[in-house]
């Protein structure tokens, strides 16, 4: 019988980097729940969980829902309440996505490079699935001066390289302006 | 290009796939003949001008009918496919 | 000799900085363009021309320049056709003319001058025409060396490029009069307003003009307005930035130059590629003067006048004695003004035969042309006719005003048209040529400075009320309202050449001369000559071209018609375009969790879609690849091997109706699958062919897992996301992919129990084709009885965050046994010893019959993809079936992409067997073997064909043989 330690999705990279008025950190990987309502069950869900997020809505309680796709939901956090499964597929997504906070008065300048969303758009939170150049995006609007970005685990080298590339350019912008 | 997807909004084109014009949602029970499968398949419309087809807006999975103009380019808006058929 | 006045707006006096311009050290003022300080240097020859190599001087101050195009050189690198009127002078600025060996003075290939009879219109296309022997030996190397504008740096361009998205309810283009009225509107009722200048700074016109503006100088109201919009949240200004395309949807394209005109840039990039998404756009881009085709016209020393004037008021450049050439009124209003100024004009000349004029301070030739222009390296006197008599000038600069065009190319970036405007003797563009984008101002044909700021405010006031918006009172800036008249000048009819597109050397004789050759359609003329097809797109020449056309055509010019406005407007460098494209941007790399560990053990990686995934493990001693690849398919056949295999699509589908859904997509009925239980699993396209395999293990009785291939994960996941939206969105399922949650290790051999036992504790019993729940310590995983091998084989996921220590483990045990790691390599060899297919057999071209699966297909229900693939054409003799291939000689060498030919037919397609598609030496078997998609292949095991690789020159003698070449009743995989 072996023992398994584990290695966090951004166990070589460097991190925190900081750019100018931008910092990025990975975040403590937190549970996930990937939660699915069937069809026609989304009224029962929603009184169980409080509120099922409708698109783009994030939903701060005992623990946080996060609108994340096409009628799905992630629930970060423990203390998911029983008894759910005859409602929704529940799926254990907690080593599939790899989270990495963008914090600082450039945050949004620095995700113009990378995302064609109009960012000043969203509320906060709020959520948006979106691609990062090629890379799938979870994207979750903290305030105006915090973004969190999460991506396939597998991904989370090229996530690093592209924030760290738009971080840089847009630091240096800044020294020149 | 933007289109509209029902669960995202106005996104840039770069995010959807097209796979033709939305006629591919009507599919032919088993034992059609199968003049009706090839048309199915095969013998899609194309317009030049006003037609409805069918994308997939990756980030969030959702598929959608567009109402556009090929000619113009002009989008009118979209609906899910559970509204488009 | 210095050519500096005193003033200009644009210069900072204080601050000097030093150059260098074909070698030689110059100096000027920051604020200064490269082109205003060669000026002020007394620098006229700025180039050598594309075709003739004939001197070139500066014709515009703008970004439409044709001539003063410049290598700029920095840290060992450089970017060519750089416009001398768009750099900004920096410290140490290097730039060099193009065009020209060994100097621009003395130019060798100045000798085409000479050789011009020879090189006119079409003259490619008649010279290199025959024999045709020698185009590939002579006429192609020698077009080569001398075409081009500039030359190419031949080494990796390191320059940083930047992308960039913006959203705005209004984009305003162009910063003049009418832009910046526009902005202000927009910007004071709180609308996100976006205005871009190609100038560094706003102003447009308004820059070069000493006219009062509301009673203040125009410069000082400028200067007001921008403060304004500067202090305005809602507002972001973006200055060195041209908006080049209008895309689909309100989307344009801009081009920033961000770090071109600093010293040191540092990590900031040279260019950003800006894509603006705006709901309403007014297009402001002003107007652009037009040159007059005149003998001698391109003599450095000759420009626009509204370059004179712009070289004049910002940057203080003297342009010495001026004749000024125009044909209309604000020509002489502006040659009057300048005078005024101090300017030495001294001549104006004008076509028009009833001129007078008092007080000008010049004298004025009414009904009088330029014929003729004289001086070797730059202008030194002009010829003019009046009254059938000529008589010289002598004169430094020659400023020509043809009038002027609106800038409205971006208005026919969606293929509309615009229409001739008689009065203006221009083309102007119509209201909603592109939905969302209005012309305003200058842009369409309101050239006074009054008019501007009323349109300006006009179009503010209709965009305003489309986006929802109450426009502010404004009053409308008073401002100089001259009147426009003018008689059109399209060419002066004397001898000697007279140049129309300056950057291509076409003359007013080629575009008569392609008329006459029979290319008299605008597009045809355009071809024939180049005409328009420079840098410059013909912006200062695409006019004058059109209307020589019509008239030795005969036609008017709206009967002419225009060429067509596509994107870019002005130059974009593949290196922007491309930004954020190289490297990992380009290809998101996806990593497994043991990529680490297969990397330190030297493994080369190779790619199999986004991922990386090892191909062999190398050992000091090994000869080549195949040594190692041979070492580890013996593990796998003697002993054990392990292989991350986390790459393959993982999809949990979940609920009541998942066994219902997974039958409508997979061939086979996997509702009937017991759980616990593992099966084989294929996935068609609606039109019959194979779309994908792999494996469905139902985990519970609501809980099943699929596997895909690697490459067509996201392919599958789109297909299952139509299927279920289309056909069944009432049904009560989910699905998720779950391929990045698991990590998952195929281990394989005749030790693969004995190894699981030394991870789980004891061995598991567990039945070919079955999985169960499996406890590491702390850590829940799942274990799959199932192999892709043809051994005894496992496969064990883990939640991905141990996936890179299960590896560590699983390695160190193998070796143990005698086994190790395998890559790439040996699992394609093992695979292929068992004829299991992968997607080099699914190639989008094979149907379940093909593959010899036909039984998989349920004939008791429906899926995708049923109907379609037994249809007539899918499954018969004539198709090409899946067999295996054993060469004669074992040794020799088959290589997939070869093809198949009957013994003694010669190997044509017309008598095409059939394919190779994967290949391998099997260390199992001792020989060579192949996978192959032959016709009727299966009825013709034992037959003998010949294999003819072409691109290895290869051929060799097969014979055909099942497919399975390697235990063929499975016995090793089951037991
Ligand atoms: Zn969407």
């Amino acid at each position: 019988m072996i023992e398994l330690s584990p290695t966090g999705a951004f166990g070589v990279l460097r991190l925190p980097l900081e750019q100018g008025e931008t910092r990025l950190s990975a975040i403590a990987p937190p549970r996930i729940t990937a939660i699915a309502p069937y069809p026609g069950q989304m009224n029962a869900l929603s009184r169980r969980l409080g509120a099922f997020p409708a698109p783009g809505e994030v939903h701060d309680g005992q623990l946080r829902l996060v609108w994340s796709g096409r009628e799905m939901a992630f629930a970060f956090g423990e203390g998911l309440p029983e008894g759910l499964e005859d409602f929704a597929a529940l799926c254990d997504q907690s080593d599939a996505w790899a989270g990495l906070a963008l914090v600082g008065q450039d945050a949004q300048a620095v995700l113009a490079r990378l995302v064609a969303l109009d960012l000043r758009a969203l509320a906060a939170p709020s959520s948006a699935r979106a691609l990062m150049g090629h890379l799938p995006l979870l994207l979750i609007k903290e305030s105006d001066t915090r973004f969190d970005l999460w991506t396939f685990r597998s991904m989370a080298d090229s996530l690093v390289h592209e924030m760290e590339a738009a971080m840089r350019g847009v630091a240096a912008r800044r020294a020149i302006s | 290009m933007h289109l509209p997807c029902p669960c995202c909004g106005w996104r840039d084109l770069r995010e959807f796939t097209c796979i033709g014009a939305a006629d591919h949602l009507h599919r032919p029970v088993p034992d059609a003949p199968p003049e009706a499968w090839h048309d199915y398949l095969h013998n899609r419309a194309n317009p030049a001008g006003e037609g409805r087809d069918l994308w997939y807006h990756d980030p969030c999975g959702t598929w959608l009918v567009a109402s556009r103009n090929t000619l113009t380019h002009a989008v009118h808006g979209s609906t899910g496919l559970e509204d488009a058929r | 000799m210095r050519r500096r006045a005193t003033g200009g707006s644009a210069l900072d006096r204080g601050r000097k900085l030093g150059f260098r311009f074909a070698a030689q050290r110059m100096e000027g003022f920051a604020g200064d363009t490269l082109a205003s300080a060669l000026l002020a240097n007394g620098v006229r020859l700025m180039g050598r021309s594309f075709k003739y190599h004939r001197p070139r001087g500066v014709l515009t101050a703008g970004s439409e320049e044709p001539n003063a195009l410049v290598e700029v050189r920095r840290d060992g690198q450089f970017h060519p056709n750089i416009r001398a009127t768009l750099q900004d002078l920096h410290p140490g600025l290097e730039a060099r003319a193009q065009n020209c060996w060994p100097s621009l003075r003395r130019d060798v290939m100045a000798v085409n001058d000479l050789l011009s009879p020879f090189l006119g219109a079409g003259f490619y296309y008649k010279t290199f025409m025959w024999p045709r022997a020698f185009w590939e030996g002579l006429y192609e190397p020698l077009i080569r060396r001398a075409a081009g504008l500039g030359r190419l740096p031949g080494s990796h361009d390191n320059s940083l490029h930047e992308r960039a998205f913006a959203f705005c309810d209004l984009l305003v283009i162009g910063a003049g009069p009418t832009g910046l009225m526009a902005a202000l509107m927009a910007g004071r009722t709180g609308a996100d307003v976006i205005l871009a200048e190609e100038d560094r700074q706003m102003g447009g016109r308004l820059l070069g003009d000493n006219g009062q503006i509301d009673g203040v100088p125009a410069a000082a109201w400028v200067k007001a307005v921008r403060a304004e919009l500067a202090s305005l949240p809602n507002v972001r200004l973006m200055p060195r930035t041209s908006i080049f395309g209008a895309y689909d949807g309100g989307v344009f394209g801009a081009l920033e130059r961000v770090a071109q005109h600093l010293a040191e840039p540092g990590l900031t990039p040279r260019e950003c590629y800006w894509r603006i998404a705006a709901r309403r756009a007014i297009l402001a881009s002003g107007a652009l003067e037009r040159p007059i085709a005149h003998p001698g016209n391109d003599r450095p020393g000759v420009m626009l006048l509204s370059a004179v004037a712009s070289y004049w008021h910002r940057w203080a450049v003297d342009p010495g004695r001026v004749v000024v050439f125009g044909n209309n009124d604000h020509a002489l209003a502006t040659a009057r003004r300048l005078a005024a100024e101090g300017m030495r004009i001294v001549s104006y000349i004008d076509p028009r035969e009833d001129l007078v004029a008092s007080d000008t301070g010049f004298p004025l030739r009414s009904g009088a042309e330029v014929v003729a222009t004289r001086g070797r390296h730059e202008l030194r006197e002009v010829t003019i006719r009046a009254k059938g008599r000529e008589h010289r000038i002598v004169c430094d600069t020659l400023a020509l005003s043809g009038g002027w065009n609106p800038t409205l190319a971006l208005a026919c970036h969606h293929g509309m048209r615009p229409v001739w405007d008689e009065g203006l003797a221009t083309f102007v563009p119509r209201p909603g040529m592109v939905p969302g984008l209005e012309p305003a101002g200058a842009a369409r044909g309101r050239f006074s400075t009054a008019a501007c700021l009323a349109d300006g405010m006009q179009a503010a006031r209709d965009a305003l009320a489309e986006l929802g918006r109450t426009p502010p009172d404004m009053p409308v800036p008073e401002a100089e309202d001259g009147g426009y008249a003018l008689r059109p000048l399209w060419e002066v009819r004397a001898p000697g050449r007279a140049w129309l597109d300056f950057a291509n050397d076409v003359t007013t004789k080629d575009v008569a001369l392609a008329a006459q050759e029979g290319y008299a359609s605008v597009e045809h003329m355009k071809r024939y000559t180049t005409q328009g097809m420079a840098p410059d797109q013909g912006k200062s020449s695409n006019m004058g071209a059109l209307a020589v056309l019509a008239d030795v055509t005969g036609g008017t010019i709206p009967e002419t018609g225009t060429t067509t406005f596509r994107p870019p407007f002005v130059p974009v460098s593949i290196g922007t375009l491309g930004a954020g494209a190289r490297g990992k941007g380009f290809r998101p790399e996806r990593r497994t969790t043991s990529d680490a560990q297969a990397r330190a053990l030297g493994a080369p990686m190779i790619e199999a879609g986004l991922w990386y995934r090892p191909a062999y493990f190398p050992r000091p001693g090994d000869a080549d690849w195949r040594a190692a690849c041979n070492r580890e398919v013996g593990f796998v056949r003697n002993a054990v091997g392990v292989c991350d295999v986390s790459t393959l699509g993982k999809i949990a589908v979940q609920g009541p109706d998942a066994g219902r859904f997974l039958d409508l997509v997979y061939t086979g009925t996997m509702s009937r699958l017991t759980p616990c239980r593992v099966r084989y699993g294929l996935m068609l396209r609606e039109d019959g062919h194979v779309m994908d395999d792999g494996t469905c293990a139902r985990l519970g009785a609501q809980d099943f897992l699929v596997t895909t291939t690697t490459a067509a994960a996201s392919e599958v996941m789109r297909h299952l996301d139509f299927v279920q939206q289309a056909f069944c969105s009432d049904w009560q399922l989910r699905f998720a992919s779950v391929t990045e949650h698991w990590a998952q290790m195929a281990i394989a051999g005749p030790l693969a129990g004995e190894l699981l036992g030394h991870v789980l504790g004891d061995v598991p019993d567990l039945p070919f084709m079955g999985c169960q729940p499996v406890q590491i310590g702390d850590v829940a995983g799942r274990l799959f009885r199932i192999s892709f091998s043809g051994e005894r084989g496992y496969e064990l996921a883990v939640p991905a965050d141990f996936g890179a220590d299960l590896f560590r483990h699983l390695v160190a045990l193998a070796e143990g046994l005698g086994g190790g790691s395998y890559g790439m390599e040996a699992l394609n060899v093992l695979r292929i010893e068992k004829g299991f297919v992968t997607h080099a057999e699914i190639d989008g071209r094979v149907t379940a019959f093909d593959l010899g699966l036909q039984a998989m297909v349920s004939g008791k229900k429906d899926c995708i993809g049923k109907v379609m693939s037994q249809r007539e054409g899918l499954c018969g003799p004539e198709r090409l079936q899946i067999v295996g291939l054993r060469p004669t000689d074992a040794n020799a060498e088959i290589h997939a992409g070869a093809h198949l030919y009957p013994m003694r037919a010669a190997a044509k397609a017309a008598h095409g067997q059939g394919h190779v598609t994967s290949a391998c030496y099997s260390p199992t078997l001792a020989t060579w073997l192949g996978l192959a998609l032959v016709v009727n292949g299966r009825a013709r095991h034992g037959e003998t064909l010949r294999l003819v690789d072409g691109l290895r020159g290869q051929r060799m003698e097969v014979t055909l043989c099942d497919p399975v070449f390697f235990d063929p009743d499975g016995g090793r995989m089951r037991d």
